[in-house]
């Protein structure tokens, strides 16, 4: 297996031995270095805001991969790995790195070409096609846990543009908890009514078009850990409005880039809660 | 794209396409249609509550919208699409009774369908149908706005009431309500016109059933009409009663107008030895309240005659007597009408009235027509002193005044301020010669005739009118001017015009709304003027635009 990677990308030849090189991976597959996906073969349109606007038709880009592996490495194994690593029938997560960061996808395969035959063994050398699809244009950073109280947090995003993937966690006792941003005048998520304690109120966003759309259930502590599974917990959507003086949807608001604020309340019983937020880029 | 390990082959060869192997096809993947909400762009969420109540079930935020659309006097729709794999359905359209292993039957009516745009609640209607496409991976949802639950009501129920609430069915074991004089009358099911039984009766004398009615007032139709099968012996005689029913004033004694309508007797057509309908009617006093009896007769005790279905109906009227009411007043009270709990409870709709038209009349509408209420709200619509009605989601309320819309004066629809739209100007149909044939074909057939080639720059363009037969021979010439004043202008056909969302907050545009001489393109604009009323409103939501239609 090769350590370094020189890489070399419209004219500029990036990394030496030694060097940090520059890599365009989109999936990382353990022990298969040439499977570094090529970050500047995405065409479909994400380069720069989403072509159309809300509630459009879905995206999909080709990922064309030049599988190498060195001489008398276990093909068959890493081939393996890599049909593993994209046979995910739902939307999964793909990290993909830029600049050495990396960056989360959630995607689905669509197609996939990988190479079976003897040749592409003896050569170490083949070359493989992913086609991924999306309705989520962004790419994540890491999941970040804040804790809030009853007083006001300012979180800082290092993302480039909204995010809609967060999850908020009050844990019971508490009555009528709320929690509100400053990334817009009516950002204001309230739960109307009490949880008590030994539960816990999980709601969690995901961008609009993603499925699910969203969590909003009231869980025990020990259905905490599946709250994403159909049949658990109860249904807690209907509980939830705009707060007392918005209106009678709930105002889902996102994790902008830069500095905001947060305000958790409740009227009784506050043990604080989390919210778990993943920066935004594109 | 290049990536080269130091540990590559030397030389790197093309792979002939031979050796690369397609492992999985197309396989059908349940993807999402959707993308998300790039910015902070409007605030739309599609949220699914049970019907009347509006509680909150789920928001599907995977759904795709397809113009919610606004109609004058009518039924606005909207088409949803949502991923089949979107779990939260199971939370708001499937039967939860259903659901195991973790897929279930959609249960749609029952549950609406609203749609908000930054927090304000625009369009709100129930769920009618859904189209599951396996291929695509996809559930079509079919929404109409609240008028639809008006679609879906009459005015009176089958068969009307029956007064009697039964009793005549002689399903009850005991025939209670039935008071015998000189006759026995036990239920038997070996002989039956509807139902498991009838009653058979035997002797000389009858089984009388009585109701009390409350006081109908003079304008009101105080018809009572009774009905029965009978089934009656062969060995019955000519004029032997089988039926009667009369009205007692309250406080009296004496029969309402007595008639010999009152009886229904065996004349040379009764069908003996097998079932028959008979009837008898009577009128009620008005201003007061009438004791209404129902008699059914047995003449011999020799021999059997049995009854069944009998039923006691009034012509019922449903309206508001004279001296009447304001035509706004006829929609509130019809609405209120189908949604009373005589007509199983209604959709939670309350009735606004704006402005009444000035136009006072009484209102009658006869249970027996059964007309389906909106085409009663088109007779309103269709007068020129009549009324406009439409849906008021937040609120939950059907609205009525003279005429909805506002004049949109200070908006100018040209090519600057629309997205779209347009329209046709066609003057091929344009005719500058009329002539109108008379009765007749021979040569002495009188014709009519108008010409006037001045708006078609000398051009003689011909029209020949065949007018309707009886058409009087003075009435050739005015209409063949008639026609001319019509057929000599293009026609101008206006495509829906296309204006940003924007103008829902700016200008408030909605139905009814007037757009009066101020549509230009460039150097053009529509012949007379092409001002337009709006009927329908789309919004587009990927276009982000509204429809005007």
């Amino acid at each position: 297996m090769s350590e370094a990677v020189y890489d070399t990308w419209n004219g500029l030849t990036f990394g030496d031995n030694g060097t940090d090189p520059v890599k365009y991976g989109l999936i990382e597959s353990d022990d298969l270095d040439g499977a570094e996906f090529d970050g500047d073969a995405l065409t479909g349109a994400f380069d720069g805001e989403a072509a159309t606007r809300l509630w459009a038709s879905g995206k999909q880009w080709v990922e064309r991969l030049d599988l190498t592996a060195a001489p008398g490495a276990d093909w068959e194994d890493l081939l393996d790995d890599l049909r593993a690593a994209t046979a995910r029938p739902d939307v999964g997560e793909f990290v993909t790195h830029h600049r050495n960061t990396s960056y989360t996808r959630f995607a689905s395969v669509v197609r996939r070409t990988i190479p079976r035959d003897a040749n592409a063994i003896e050569r170490g050398y083949g070359e493989a096609q992913i086609v991924f699809a999306s309705s989520d244009p962004l790419a994540y950073g890491a999941a970040t846990v804040t804790s809030l109280d009853d007083a006001e947090v300012v979180i800082t995003s290092p993302g480039w543009v909204d995010s809609e993937r967060w999850k908020w966690v009050v844990p019971g006792p508490v009555t009528n908890p709320q929690i509100s941003s400053t990334v817009g005048d009516s950002a204001v998520l309230r739960y109307v009514g009490s949880i008590s304690s030994g539960h816990h109120l999980v709601v969690e966003l995901f961008p609009r078009g993603q499925v699910p759309g969203y969590y909003a259930k009231v869980v025990s502590t020990a259905q905490l850990s599946t709250y994403d599974t159909i049949g658990v917990g109860t249904n807690a959507y209907g509980s939830l409005d705009g707060g007392a003086a918005g209106p009678d949807a709930p105002q889902w608001f996102p994790v902008a880039p830069g500095a905001q604020t947060l305000l958790f309340g409740c009227t009784a019983g506050s043990s604080g809660c989390t919210f778990t937020w993943r920066p935004g880029f594109h | 794209m290049a990536s080269v390990t130091l540990d590559a082959p030397a030389i790197v060869v093309g792979l002939p396409t031979a050796y690369v192997l397609t492992t999985a096809g197309d396989p059908r993947v349940k993807r999402n249609r959707v993308a998300v909400d790039w910015g902070r762009g409007p605030r739309d969420q599609l949220i699914i509550v049970e019907a009347v109540t509006e509680r909150p079930l789920a928001e599907l935020r995977s759904a795709v919208i397809d113009k919610p659309t606004w109609t004058l006097n009518g039924i606005g729709g909207m088409g949803v699409q949502i991923p089949v794999n979107d779990p939260t359905l199971l939370d708001c359209l499937v039967d939860p009774a259903t659901v195991t292993g973790g897929t279930g039957e959609l249960n749609l009516l029952g549950r609406e369908a609203q749609f908000w745009r930054n927090g304000e609640l625009r369009w709100a209607g129930p769920i009618v149908a859904g189209e599951v496409d396996m291929g695509k991976g996809v559930l079509s949802l079919d929404c109409w706005d609240l008028g639809w639950y008006l679609s879906r009501k009459f005015i009176g129920a089958a068969e009307r009431r029956d007064k009697l609430n039964g009793l005549g069915q002689m399903e009850e074991a005991g025939l209670p309500g039935w008071t015998r004089t000189g006759v026995t009358m036990t239920r038997t099911s070996s002989t039956k016109a509807r139902g498991t039984y009838s009653a058979q009766m035997i002797g000389e004398g009858a089984a009388t059933a009585s109701f009390s009615f409350p006081a109908i007032t003079s304008g009101q139709d105080g018809t009572v009409l009774v009905t029965a099968m009978v089934k009656l012996s062969e060995a019955e005689d000519i004029a032997n009663p089988i039926l009667s029913v009369k009205a007692v004033p309250a406080g009296g004694t004496d029969t309402y107008r007595p008639a010999a309508e009152n009886w229904a007797e065996i004349d040379e057509d009764t069908l003996l030895g097998g079932w028959t309908r008979v009837s008898a009617v009577c009128h009620l006093k008005p201003n007061v309240a009438n004791d209404v009896t129902v008699a059914l007769w047995s003449n011999s005790g020799a021999h059997s005659v049995w009854f069944d279905d009998v039923r006691v109906m009034r012509n019922d009227t449903v309206g508001i007597p004279s001296p009447g009411s304001d035509l706004t007043d006829h929609g509130r009270a019809l609405v209120n009408h189908v949604q009373s709990l005589e007509k199983g409870g209604g959709f939670g709709l309350a009735v606004k009235v704006f402005a009444t038209c000035g136009v006072v009349e009484v209102l009658g509408v006869r249970h027996i027509e059964h007309p389906q209420l909106l085409d009663l709200f088109d007779t309103y619509v269709n007068r020129d002193d009549g009324w406009d009605w439409w849906l008021d989601p937040q609120r939950r309320r059907v609205c009525f005044a003279p005429r909805r819309g506002q004049d949109q004066v200070d908006v100018a629809l040209s090519d600057r301020s629309v997205v779209g739209g347009g329209w046709v100007h066609d003057e091929s149909e344009v005719a500058s010669s009329v002539v109108v044939l008379g009765e007749g074909d021979g040569i002495d057939r009188p014709e009519g005739g108008y010409e006037d080639t001045s708006g078609t720059a000398g051009l003689s363009l011909d029209y020949l009118d065949r007018p309707p037969n009886g058409t009087r021979l003075s009435a050739l010439d005015p209409r063949a001017r008639s026609i001319h004043a019509q057929r000599s202008q293009p026609q101008t056909t206006l495509k829906p015009m296309v204006v940003p969302a924007t103008w829902w907050e700016e200008y408030g545009v909605s139905p009814g709304d007037v757009f009066g001489n101020h549509l230009t393109a460039g150097v053009l604009r529509p012949a007379a003027g092409g001002g337009f009323r709006v009927q329908q409103v789309a919004h587009d939501l990927a276009s982000d635009t509204l429809e005007l239609t």
